[in-house]
């Protein structure tokens, strides 16, 4: 056996199931007349030949255009699975194989079933041409199996597959890697009512696609689950996002182990989907706990992933603790209403208790985090930048209005120079330093407000919550120097 | 072509036929008693690549070192892909491949 042959998987015509009969007629594969003429050239189409196009009687009759081509296509896509030719092993005489029925092809024993693939390959290898699926239909069905909507088949959008991984590129670098999102910018995924909707769709489609050709627990598939929970997470809905990210848990730990990369990733983006729902902050938190201890373990303190999930951990403490301060603003709200007693009294001071705790946890992580982050990544870097708005979070939580704004301000030339000016995540820190600015007294602020708020209509659109938020502080600072002036003129 | 007697007419389509999984043909013609027609230059075919007689082609994962890192069925998809496209892309405009096989494709890139 030859090195090609060992590469192959056997061959066996029992599991084939190519039909034969002493009864029909004998087809004849290849042409000899055109080999008489072409010579050995023209050997090579032999096996390829559709029924047709042998069988003098037919040829007469048919009016088959392109049909010919397909079954050719589909002897390809026959070699492609068993490794060898359809009409391998047969000698002179064995070349004229007698077909009384389609050519079905059935998964080999031990190989993954993928049903709707098998039954879209055996269309094509059908013997009567008219029955036969031409190029397109084949292509456009294709495409339904793919999820991939294309309106004709000789576009380019055709080639939809992506040329990175194609080309080499372990993992696709991001949601758009697929190629169906090519040309989408990353704006796009903030943007209402802009290509981000088709891009959920997509994702959704390729998700499908993805289960239904390479199977649910496929590298490429599993990566389509993540970048749709993210998606779901940025886009709504969001218990969505929730039961992808533990779909994601549950096929990582089977696909991969409990302690690979990709599952403890996997798990951290549930822990802070967890961690964003009110009712479950607790949970969140265990699951980061236990997340964190395992990446320490396995990945080390200072992975990048580790100290990410740290930055993630740090931030869910510190929405734990500002929903604990939102608690206790809401039990001293009620202090107006003769419904406040003192055991109402003692839970809002609880709540401040547990609330102050938690920030100062979230702070220190964070502060520990970023240390690490910079020491490892850099300070230039869109993750420690990210921390570092963490930590001016944490300053505002703590009553350091004037040290939140020095840091938002840091954090603001890092993510100019790392995302560029139009960034969602730039504008955002460029409103909150302007929101700190105009807390402090400074007028300052208001500008910083105009400028976020007029580049985020463009990029997010005016319903987005942070444009809307950037207006809000605008209003706010208008109302507020508007009155001080009109004092001052007074 | 056809044969026509002593002499063949050779029938080209009116314009090149653009598309990336479509041989073109540059030109053709009668060179002192032959023809000859004149086609993009193809490095690799699919039998050759399949078969692993040519590796190591720039931008292309070799076929067995594919299977090895799981892009084997990306890869079918792909070539499944490109040769339905090119197919219809000739056959909407009026062309028939006729000889359509292993050795008459290329990956990366599938021409007809």
């Amino acid at each position: 056996m030859s090195d090609n042959e060992q590469r192959y998987v056997p061959y066996n015509l029992s599991l084939i199931q190519v039909r034969y009969s002493s009864e029909s007629r004998w087809w004849k594969i290849g042409n000899s007349e055109m080999r008489q003429f072409y010579g050995d050239g023209f050997e090579s189409a032999e096996g390829y030949t559709a029924p047709e196009r042998i069988d003098p009687l037919r040829q007469l009759h048919a009016v088959s255009f392109g049909k010919s081509d397909i079954w050719s296509f589909g002897c390809i896509l026959f070699y492609f699975y068993y490794g060898i030719p359809l009409f391998a092993d047969l000698d002179e005489v064995k070349q004229f194989v007698k077909l009384e029925q389609d050519i079905v092809m059935e998964p080999l024993q031990g190989q993954r079933e993928n049903r709707p693939l098998f039954n879209w390959i055996n269309c094509i290898l059908r013997i009567d041409y008219e029955s036969r699926p031409t190029a397109r239909q084949r292509g456009q069905r294709f495409h339904e199996l793919l999820a991939i909507a294309t309106p004709s088949v000789e576009e380019s959008s055709f080639d939809y597959l992506d040329s990175n991984y194609l080309l080499g590129t372990d993992i696709p670098p991001n949601p758009v890697c697929y190629g169906t999102f090519e040309g989408l910018r990353r704006e796009d995924l903030f943007r209402p009512n802009s290509p981000k909707h088709r891009l959920k769709k997509r994702a959704e489609q390729v998700l499908e696609a993805r289960e239904v050709l390479l199977g649910p627990e496929h590298a490429l598939t599993v990566w389509s689950m993540k970048m749709l929970a993210w998606i779901y997470y940025f886009e709504g809905p969001f218990n969505k996002a929730v039961m992808l990210f533990e779909d994601l848990v549950t096929v990582g730990k089977r696909m991969y182990g409990p302690v690979h990369r990709e599952t403890l990733a996997s798990m951290a983006g549930l822990a802070w989907t967890t961690a964003l729902d009110s009712r479950n902050s607790d949970q969140a938190l265990t699951k980061f706990e236990q997340v964190r201890s395992i990446q320490e373990k396995v990945l080390g303190a200072k992975h990048p992933d580790t100290m990410n999930t740290a930055a993630a951990f740090g931030r869910a403490i510190l929405l734990d603790g500002y929903k604990a301060f939102l608690g206790a603003a809401n039990l001293e709200k009620s202090c107006l209403s003769s419904k406040f007693t003192d055991s109402a009294k003692m839970t809002m001071v609880e709540e401040r208790k547990r609330g102050r705790r938690r920030v100062q946890q979230g702070f220190d992580l964070l502060e520990e985090t970023y240390i690490n982050q910079c020491s490892i990544i850099g300070v230039r870097h869109r993750d420690t930048a990210e921390t570092l708005s963490y930590l001016a979070w944490a300053h505002l939580l703590k009553g350091n209005t004037k040290q939140s704004a020095q840091l938002q301000s840091e954090v603001f030339a890092i993510q100019k120079d790392v995302h560029g000016m139009s960034s969602p995540e730039t504008l955002c820190t460029l409103s909150e330093w302007g929101w700190r600015l105009i807390e402090l007294g400074c007028p300052e602020g208001t500008q910083k407000l105009e400028e976020a708020h007029e580049r985020q209509k463009i990029v997010l659109g005016k319903s987005h919550h942070h444009t809307r938020s950037s207006l809000e502080g605008l209003n706010w600072a208008n109302k507020l120097y508007g009155q001080r002036s009109e004092t001052q003129e007074s | 072509m056809r044969s026509d007697g002593d002499r063949c007419n050779i029938f080209l389509p009116r314009k090149r036929h653009r598309h990336p999984n479509v041989v073109s043909i540059l030109k053709a013609g009668y060179l002192l008693e032959s023809v000859y027609i004149d086609i993009e230059y193809c490095e690799l075919s699919l039998d050759e690549y399949v078969t692993s007689k040519k590796t190591g082609i720039p931008g292309l994962p070799d076929w067995t070192q594919a299977e090895v890192q799981g892009q084997r069925d990306f890869i079918v998809l792909a070539i499944i892909q490109q040769v339905l496209s090119g197919l219809a892309s000739i056959h909407n405009s009026g062309v028939e491949h006729g000889c359509l096989t292993m050795n008459n494709g290329m990956y990366r890139i599938i021409y007809l």
